[in-house]
């Protein structure tokens, strides 16, 4: 039994850390360089990852690529949870890891993505250069290369939303109190 | 005819602030803008017919409106400046003239708590809908307790 | 050969005999189908490889030997995937659509003669069969985009409807013009008719082969013309609600059909299978002259990878079009133009012979 299902692991490992689509997500400068990743120079084609899929559903990757701000914030835990099992996130940037440079007094930016969604890779910077998406890209597909299938459960567990969405009118986010953060993988 | 004499000839109080690059920033009244920017709109000399952007200022005493124009004619811009309270403050909104004033009127709303009277939709534009206060005001306090996870 | 293997089974296993002429058939489509997959395959590959290559990038080289297991890579994870299917979604609809939509693009496969007499129907009407089969895929797109009750999706099969109807009527008076030349509406006897390349209809018919090629593009959904999925207006179009397997037949059936149409048109226009030169090497040799079927395959495998680069050539340079030029081009170009190559056709035919 543990033999079939270290064989199994390691084509689904294989297949899917090696075909990672990224959602074409990009709220501010950050999407710049993400843009660039993709382009010739640096070219995220050859790691799989060029095929950046517009809706949520066919994504496995979402890279938070700029400053989320409170209006933005639902959109993005929508389009998360659109996306279907398994699916990761890289918070590209230092306005998604902590909030950057709006870390003091800014209004209306949240202070990372991490209050909102679970992360898998953070990738800081302001931006981060091409290469450490790449790098990032890298580090995932190392991440995913380690987990099994027997460990799904506390996969999904680890990857819920760590807000409540709004009710009502109200188009703020809350932290959600009830939801156990369970920190999961390497 | 100059520019100046021709708003002289439309009973219109202005005085000349600082030149800006490329255009001339004039103060004028604040019950005055509506009837200033529909004969600049319509004149067939200086045909103003673009409004570039709606931005507020708090000035701490007062707010401060600007609206730029432009003239795709003659290819020159112009600024308009107005002034309003600190407590209830109101303009006449530009809608009826341009429609590009929509959405920077709603902005200039948003975050600045300017009320724009006749205009068809003024609610809140970038900041989520529900939002408490008017965060580009100097005397603006976070004081929404659900905002508790901006503290670090 | 393999019929007659059947044959034997059955009477073997003393089956009714006259299930062998189905389990023929079924058979022959199995074969195809596993064609299907080998190509498409080959193809995503081929696609991301050579808009790499026009884009001055490496493209996909990590995975198995320079990069070469990518899609099958591709295909396992989106087996593994997910299925989601939208709560206010028709469920029935939303699981037939794919199956609607990838169907009839076996059935054309069944229709393209691989090599002398190797299709899977060879019917005196083929062609159009052909052009009557493909057009029932758009039924799978609106039913998709109906069926998962969003409106990106409804507004992608809309569009594609209307893109479907208007683009069908050049591309079948353009088909009409090789009909009008060769006398026939079969495929293999289309082929047949030329057997060198100074008998190719693209000779006569280079508007033809034009309309036939921009229609082509439009019915594929295909850039310049792929506003159905136009990914900055419409989220995905019709697909936007599909994940894992089901989004997987519809990327399949859109590159099976890419591969069926290039096929159609070097049947059409290129001499199919036939050799450029008139006469097939193994023609020649004694022990080969048996298997020149191998050779024939390869003629048309090679002038449709042609016409396919063509196709994905054109996708890395065109931007897309507006829906209203879209539509006007057709009608108001691509129609009359195709009547006119009707015209001269026919007059060629005519006083040439
Ligand atoms: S981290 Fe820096 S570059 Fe990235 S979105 Fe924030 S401010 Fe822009």
């Amino acid at each position: 039994m543990q033999i079939i299902i270290s064989a199994l692991d390691y084509v689904y490992n294989w297949a899917r850390s090696n075909s990672v689509w990224p959602l074409t997500f990009a709220t501010s400068c950050c999407g710049i360089e993400m843009i660039c990743t993709s382009a010739s120079k640096y070219d995220i084609a050859r790691f799989g990852s060029e095929v950046f899929r517009p809706s949520p559903r066919q994504a496995d990757l979402i890279i938070t690529a700029g400053t989320i701000t409170h209006k933005m914030a639902p959109a993005l835990v929508r389009l998360y949870e659109q996306m279907p099992e398994p699916k990761y996130v890289i918070a590209m940037g230092a306005c998604t890891v902590t909030g950057g440079m709006y870390e003091n007094d800014s209004y209306s930016v949240v202070r990372g993505v991490d209050r909102l969604i679970p992360v898998d890779v953070y990738l800081p910077g302001c931006p981060p250069r091409p290469e450490a998406l790449l790098d990032a890209v890298i580090q995932l597909q190392k991440k995913m290369r380690t987990e099994t299938l027997l460990d799904r459960k506390k996969y999904i567990e680890a990857h819920k939303p760590r807000v409540k969405m709004p009710e009502g009118d109200s188009e703020l986010l809350l932290p959600c109190d009830e939801i156990e953060i369970v920190r999961w993988g390497v | 005819m100059s520019f100046y004499e021709f708003l002289n000839n439309h009973g219109i109080d202005y005085s000349q602030e600082q030149e800006a690059s490329g255009g001339v920033v004039l103060s004028i009244k604040k019950e005055d803008l509506l009837a200033c920017c529909e004969i600049l709109k319509t004149d067939r000399l200086f045909n103003y017919d673009m409004l570039l952007s709606v931005t507020g200022m708090d000035c701490r005493t007062h707010f401060e409106i600007l609206y730029d124009l432009y003239s795709t004619r003659s290819h020159s811009r112009l600024s308009l400046k107005i002034k309003t309270d600190r407590v209830n403050p109101n303009v006449e909104s530009l809608y009826s003239l341009y429609s590009s004033a929509d959405w920077h009127e709603r902005e200039c709303f948003d975050l600045l708590g300017i009320e724009f009277v006749n205009h068809p939709n003024l609610e809140r534009i970038l900041l989520p809908k529900d939002w408490i206060g008017h965060p580009l005001r100097k005397d603006y306090n976070q004081e929404d307790e659900r905002l508790c996870w901006n503290k670090r | 050969m393999i019929k007659a293997l059947i044959a034997k089974l059955f009477s073997y296993f003393s089956l009714p005999h006259i299930l062998v002429g189905f389990v023929w058939v079924v058979f022959k489509f199995a074969v195809i189908a596993a064609i299907m997959v080998v190509v498409v395959l080959m193809l995503v590959l081929m696609e991301r490889r050579v808009l790499a290559v026009l884009t001055i990038r490496k493209g996909p080289n990590r995975v198995g030997p320079n990069g070469l297991l990518q899609t099958i890579a591709d295909a396992i994870k989106l087996l593994f995937k997910e299925d989601i299917v939208p709560t206010g979604a028709d469920r029935v609809l939303f699981t037939l659509a794919p199956v609607l939509f990838f169907a009839p693009v076996l059935v054309v496969y069944g229709l393209i003669p691989f090599a002398e007499g190797r299709a899977g129907i060879d019917s005196s009407c083929s062609l159009l069969l052909l052009l009557a089969v493909s057009s029932v895929g758009i039924l799978g797109l609106v039913s998709a985009g109906w069926a998962s009750n969003n409106k990106y999706s409804m507004l992608g099969s809309m569009r594609s409807v209307a893109q479907g109807i208007s683009y069908e009527l050049p591309l079948v008076i353009a088909a009409l013009g090789v009909v009008l030349l060769s006398g026939s509406m079969s495929l293999n006897e289309i082929v047949l008719a030329q057997k060198n390349i100074l008998d190719w209809y693209i000779l006569p018919s280079g508007i033809g082969f034009f309309i036939f090629l921009t229609c082509t593009l439009a019915e594929l959904n295909r850039c310049p013309f792929d506003l159905p999925e136009a990914e900055s207006e419409l989220v995905g179009g019709y697909n936007t609600e599909y994940s894992g397997m089901k989004f997987a037949l519809f990327f399949l059936a859109e590159y099976a059909l890419l591969f069926a149409y290039s096929a159609v048109i070097a049947t059409l226009f290129f001499g199919g299978y036939t050799s450029p030169f008139g006469v097939y090497a193994m023609g020649f040799i004694p022990y080969l002259k048996k298997i020149v079927f191998v050779e024939q395959f390869f003629w048309l495998m090679l002038k449709t990878f042609v016409i396919v680069y063509l196709i994905m050539w054109i996708r890395a340079t065109l931007p897309r079009l507006r829906a209203d030029q879209l539509m006007s081009f057709s009608w108001k170009f691509l129609l009359p133009l195709s009547f006119l190559n009707l015209i001269l056709l026919a007059l060629l035919k005519y006083y040439l012979g």
